[in-house]
């Protein structure tokens, strides 16, 4: 041994290698995290090279078709109005709800928490179609009872009407119902987060409800806001189930209808206009994402770690029960209408405005699911894959989340955004790039559920991604130090406390998949034929050619599948966090996570 | 951590590589010759067969050894009783995959194109659309050659024509919801009556080139007149005879046409109150069958080739559908049906002129 200062620093610097090898832990969440960002990249590059080669020689009759295709500019502005009109409308909208939820004293416990989850149960096309039963100008129902009322008061509007859903105001309207509970869930986590004494002291400084609100809350939720304006542009453009049924009967073609048409619904398949149409989709969304990133890079995020968090609420008084009405209201609209739609339609066993009530029965919702090959197995095939590919897809999304929370490397927001970046530029894209790149050969996985399994779980990890995130920041970096303090491994601090404490909110995103996956159109529409039936396909078939009784059945069998396995799992999400969470112990529960 | 960031450098790099490479591999596939070598050896497929059974027990204790048969059908009203029928008789499910005509060759053509034929048995009103695909290789041309055991057994072998075999012809007539329409029309003409306008529902002519036949034979017997004056009724005009029906029995119209009895009894099976009325002077359109070449299933897709011929299936369809056979109930099909030059020419100019005259 040397002098005290050398031995030390001989000592230091074999202890300094010794923490710089990185763990299996480490490499084997590395390796998950670039197999699945290859898995991402791949089909998005054939795209963009498809724009420029096709089998072999310089073709750049995706970048041509677009001025050659008849419309094209007219189809874009359709789909921006569409898109930015909803997407306004779903922020103020889901802003307020958040806000009524969370900052003031208008909440209901579980109830309203949960409220606009209920959307996330009922697919955007089941809800589709509900809306269609609904207002259809002359058979739906509501326009039935809306003219029976008139009609009562000595206003008659004739055959139609007063509404109808086949029109801008219609499409609209069922876009803002499934935009808004996206805004709600991230505005919702922004404002339980803000701190209630800032409010309390602009309170106490005179300044009244409207002014606390303007000058103190929204500032702090403004990177809030941008993350939830990406969330929108992303899923408004990708949104394929709502348009097909609602758009092209109105005659408001949007992109994400254009391009799956010219691929599914052409024979040849135009690939070249419709890859051409993806760049378009992509540039609008890659927009959208440089313009928010910078506000987004402000985020916080408050942490389980033993601090104290005041919860101040505003008292609306008087005007909490309308507040509440509120919430209530929105998820009428958009679930309990829809939904009896749907269940009249099928227990009538055809669409008519006549309802036989004494004639209403199971056996046309039996026939159309049990009797038919067709759609009892397209039904297996979506509940089969939903359970496995969900669990598949978090367990990943929860391994490349703590890989990124722990790395302070620059590989890990590489593969960050190389797994989201794809599926949030745009899904109809993604699915596009899958038929180019696995269909055919090396790969020839047409026609398999290998295919849809794989494309559902790239097109939905950002959803994943995002729900693992929020899990695994919520692990406190105290508990984590301590536990590596007491010289556990990152594999063994993995299973033994970030999982535990991820795991409520790993169980909620595991539930999110599960619906996202059964309801899939976009990719399904695209990807999925005769030997690999899915319910989302089956649903635009039916809806093509078939009885709406039959539609009805299905998309009703997709929502009872659906609200049960969500509803089961975030029983047992709620149960695993009291036993294991970070509210272990506490007798007061605060919110579900998620 | 830089010992992961070489192994993932090299992972991209191979991504990168696989898509650069893998884009001259993708489009070398063709549609699979049906056109074999003409070695006679047991296991090689030969020309033209699909199915080698020394007699009908033999075929169906093979068929049922396939597990399935997959159905691509586009006639309205008879996949329901079919599939069921078939499936009591022979203990075999039927996947049946139905579309209206034009999606159905869509779907068949793509999938054929990319090597991954489904289709065990092919049902549709558009039989140029069979001779098309038998130059392609993707259908037989000569049923007799299939394999079916005793064919064509009691189907009249007069109305075999190579690759196609009648199955059902349906004449076209007016729907009209009972309920509302107390004094229903008789004649095409009678929709022309102001109390229509903005009533009727129409089934696109591009849907189907059995429409096609229809109207180039009305247009031939009535002139243009009828036409322009149904367009000025304010037609509502859906994709196919399904929705349309549909709409109907929702109350979206007061009739619709055309109607066939098939897709009549697709509603009214659910209890919905309607009729249909056929003019004097109409069209009825063709549904042939036609085998693929090289079907999932052969001997089941032989099988319900030669049960859909038969007397038995035969009844199946028609009572489901509320048309008599063509093939051993002929007399009960309308004695002056108009005929329809397009139906041989299939002159693609015709077909365009006849969709824009209706607006589309």
């Amino acid at each position: 041994m040397a002098t005290a200062t050398g031995a030390l620093t001989r000592e230091t610097r074999s202890w300094a290698r010794l923490i710089k090898r990185p763990s299996p832990f480490v490499v084997f969440s590395a390796l998950v995290g670039s197999a699945l960002a290859a898995l991402s990249i791949y089909p998005l590059s054939r795209v963009l090279l498809r724009l420029f080669y096709n089998d072999g020689e310089l073709d750049l009759s995706g970048l041509t078709s677009l001025s050659s295709q008849p419309g094209t500019v007219a189809l874009l502005v359709r789909t921006l109005t569409v898109v930015v009109v909803s997407g306004s409308i779903a922020l103020v909208v889901g802003a307020t709800m958040a806000w009524i939820n969370e900052r003031t004293d208008a909440r209901l416990g579980f109830v309203t928490d949960s409220l606009p989850l209920v959307p996330f149960m009922l697919p955007p096309i089941a809800g589709a179609i509900g809306w269609v039963l609904l207002l259809s100008p002359r058979a739906g129902y509501l326009n039935v009872f809306f003219r029976s009322v008139l009609d009562r008061i000595g206003i008659d509007v004739g055959r139609d009407g007063p509404l109808d859903i086949f029109t801008w105001y219609g499409l609209i309207l069922v876009y803002v119902l499934y935009m808004v509970p996206y805004v709600f869930v991230m505005m919702s986590a922004a404002m339980r987060n803000i701190d209630g004494s800032l409010e309390e002291q602009s309170r106490v400084c005179g300044a009244g409800l409207w002014r606390t609100v303007r000058r103190v809350t929204v500032p702090t939720v403004r990177p809030s806001v941008a993350g939830a304006v990406l969330l929108l542009a992303w899923f408004g453009f990708a949104l394929f189930s709502v348009p097909v049924i609602i758009g092209t009967r109105a005659g408001i073609e949007v992109l994400s209808v254009r391009i799956v048409n010219l691929i599914r619904f052409t024979y040849p398949a135009e690939t070249d206009a419709a890859v051409g149409l993806s760049l378009v989709v992509v540039l609008f969304v890659g927009i959208t994402w440089l313009a928010t990133r910078r506000l987004m890079r402000s985020t916080n995020f408050s942490v389980v770690g033993g601090k104290g968090h005041r919860e101040v609420r505003f008292r609306l008084g008087f005007w909490r029960w309308p507040a509440r009405m509120v919430l209530i209201g929105y998820v009428f609209v958009a679930a309990v209408l829809p939904l009896g739609a749907l269940v009249l339609v099928s227990l009538s066993g055809f669409w008519t405005p006549d309802i036989d009530w004494g004639g209403l029965s199971l056996s046309s919702f039996r026939r159309s699911i049990f009797d038919d090959v067709a759609t009892y197995g397209a039904l297996s095939n979506s509940v089969k894959l939903g359970l496995v590919g969900a669990t598949i897809a978090i367990v990943l999304a929860a391994i490349v989340a703590e890989y990124n929370r722990r790395s302070r490397g620059r590989l890990a927001p590489i593969l960050d955004g190389a797994i989201k970046l794809p599926a949030t530029l745009s899904n109809i894209v993604l699915a596009v790039g899958f038929i180019l790149a696995f269909a055919g050969p090396p790969f020839n996985l047409h026609g398999t559920l290998l295919i849809l399994l794989l494309a559902y779980i790239v097109l939905y990890m950002p959803q994943g991604s995002v729900a693992a995130d929020a899990a695994a920041s919520q692990v406190g970096k105290e508990l984590v130090e301590a536990s590596q303090v007491a010289t556990a491994s990152p594999g063994r601090t993995f299973l033994r406390i970030n999982l535990p404490l991820m795991l409520p909110g790993l169980i909620a995103g595991w539930a999110l998949m599960f619906v996202r996956f059964t309801g899939d159109l976009n990719a399904s529409a695209l990807l999925s034929g005769t030997d690999n039936r899915v319910v989302g396909s089956q649903i635009l078939q039916v809806f093509q050619t078939g009885s709406f009784a039959n539609l009805a059945s299905l998309a009703l069998a997709l929502t009872l599948v659906s609200t049960t396995i969500v509803i089961i799992m975030l029983s047992i999400s709620r149960i695993v966090s009291r036993r294991w969470g970070a509210d272990a112990g506490r007798t007061v529960p605060t919110h579900a996570s998620g | 951590m830089k010992t992961p960031i070489r192994l993932i450098a090299g992972v991209m790099a191979f991504a990168a590589l696989a898509a650069a490479c893998g884009d001259d591999s993708q489009e070398s596939t063709t549609a699979t010759d049906a056109t074999e070598t003409s070695d006679t050896s047991a296991t090689e497929p030969v020309e033209g067969v699909i199915c080698q059974a020394e007699d009908m027990d033999a075929l169906v204790a093979a068929a049922k050894g396939e597990g399935g048969v997959t159905f691509y059908e586009s006639p309205t009203g008879i996949d329901a009783a079919a599939a069921a029928a078939f499936q009591e008789t022979y203990g075999i499910p039927v996947n049946v995959v139905r579309a209206n005509s034009t999606d159905l060759i869509q779907r068949f053509s793509a999938e054929l194109d990319a090597g991954a034929n489904s289709a065990d048995v092919w049902l549709s009103g558009d039989d140029g659309f069979v001779e098309d695909a038998v130059e392609k290789g993707w259908m037989i041309d000569d049923l007799a050659t299939a394999g079916i055991p005793g064919f064509p057994g009691e189907y009249p072998e007069d109305l075999v024509e190579g690759p196609k075999a009648l199955l059902q012809m349906r004449p076209f007539g007016i729907a009209y919801d009972t309920t509302v329409v107390t004094d229903p029309p008789t004649t095409w003409e009678d929709l022309l009556d102001p109390k229509y306008k903005g009533e009727i529902i129409m089934a696109a002519p591009a849907g189907s080139d059995a429409y096609i036949e229809l109207w180039d034979a009305m247009l031939a017997e009535f002139g243009e007149d009828l036409i322009t004056g149904l367009v000025a009724q304010d037609l509502t005009i859906f994709d196919s005879g399904a929705p349309s029906i549909q709409a109907l029995a929702a109350g979206e119209g007061l009739v619709d046409i055309p109607a066939t009895g098939g897709l009549v009894s697709s509603i009214t099976k659910e209890g919905a109150p309607i009729e249909a009325v056929y003019p004097d002077q109409t069209y009825a359109s063709r549904f042939v069958l036609g085998m693929p070449a090289e079907p999932p299933h052969p001997n089941a897709a032989c099988l319900l080739g030669a049960w859909l011929m038969s007397p038995e299936g035969q009844t199946v369809i028609s009572d489901a559908s509320n048309v008599p056979s063509p093939v051993y109930a002929a007399d009960e099909l309308p004695a002056n049906l108009l005929e329809s030059e397009w139906a041989t020419t299939r002159d693609p100019a015709r077909k365009a002129e006849i969709i824009g005259l209706f607006g589309g």
